[in-house]
């Protein structure tokens, strides 16, 4: 296991060279702690909503089901990590260094690819990026031989058996991260460094909420619009 | 005067791609292969786009090495 951390933390730190190099030692560690925290809190968050829904469904009432996750196959909550050895929350380390070297190096090439693009344009093709990455990680993750993470969300629409929902939670987190990032600049010559870092944070806390809400919202609406689930395939995977 | 840029300089610039790339190696690709499922492997097509991304920003970084060079 501890293995595995090893390659995550060697994989993060050619990002995180990269970017000390070529942004400065505030804007690297800002990247890493902003896109680790974003990323980590975001799926513990999830993976907490999701194992404690029956609780949380009582108190809100509009929160329907299928938003939260119900029981799949003996399943209860979102979704869960089987294994990892250090963790942040519910999410193991690795997986939020995975989130920091994705994020990075997807912004890093759609950067190189427009670069006159606006960041509107450059944010959303390192979305796109990574998301294009996990339609192939996610299904070989989950499968039984390694069962990295368990699905247990019941979305209406899957792609390849995993939640459509996972795959925006990708576009998303990664799109939002490279637009509040690209501010930081303006935010630095703004406030100064210390709380241009403390609004950053605030920023992606908020997003954070703003994330959640939007998938509980989604949820509810796509189990209204499509009752029986669809499930976007090749090869019955 | 424009220095031209370190061997290791012209390295870096290739790291973040370096990292995408055994990312896709190490999670997908030999994972697929770990569990056995012809169906998984074939699934790897679908990364294409990412893939097709990763091999264009290197050509453009070693472009910008070039024009570095000639400068």
């Amino acid at each position: 296991m501890f293995f595995l951390d090893l390659i995550s933390i060697g994989l993060a730190w050619l990002c995180f060279h990269h970017a000390w190099r070529r942004l400065g030692i505030y804007r690297a560690m800002l990247f890493l702690g902003g896109s680790f925290v974003f990323t980590g809190l975001e799926e513990s968050m999830w993976i907490l909503l999701g194992r404690y829904s029956q609780d949380i469904q009582l108190a809100l009432p509009f929160a329907q089901e299928a938003a939260l996750g119900e029981n799949v196959q003996g399943v209860s909550g979102t979704y869960y990590f089987t294994r990892g050895f250090y963790w942040f929350i519910e999410t193991p380390v690795m997986a939020c260094l995975g989130w920091f070297f994705v994020a990075y190096s997807c912004i890093y090439v759609a950067d190189l690819l427009m670069p006159r693009a606006r960041i509107l344009g450059k944010a959303a093709v390192g979305g796109l990026l990574a998301m294009n990455l996990d339609l192939w990680i996610d299904p070989v993750q989950t499968h039984e031989a390694l069962t990295s993470w368990v699905w247990a969300e019941q979305d209406p629409i899957s792609i390849f058996s995993i939640p459509l929902s996972n795959f925006m939670g990708w576009f998303l987190l990664i799109f939002l991260f490279a637009l509040v990032f690209e501010r930081l600049p303006d935010m630095v010559r703004r406030w100064g460094a210390g709380k241009a870092a403390v609004y950053f944070y605030g920023i992606l806390l908020a997003l954070e909420i703003g994330i959640l809400l939007f998938f509980i919202i989604y949820g509810s609406i796509a189990l209204r619009l499509f009752p029986e689930p669809i499930n976007l395939t090749i090869w019955g995977i | 005067m424009i220095m031209e840029p370190s061997r290791f300089d012209k390295i870096l610039d290739y790291f973040p791609i370096l990292a995408y790339f055994f990312f896709w190696l190490q999670g997908a690709a030999i994972g697929a292969i770990i569990t056995g499922d012809p169906r998984l492997m074939k699934l790897g097509f679908v990364t294409l786009p990412a893939i097709a991304a990763m091999i264009l920003a290197v050509f453009r970084i070693r472009k910008r090495h070039r024009e570095d060079t000639r400068r």
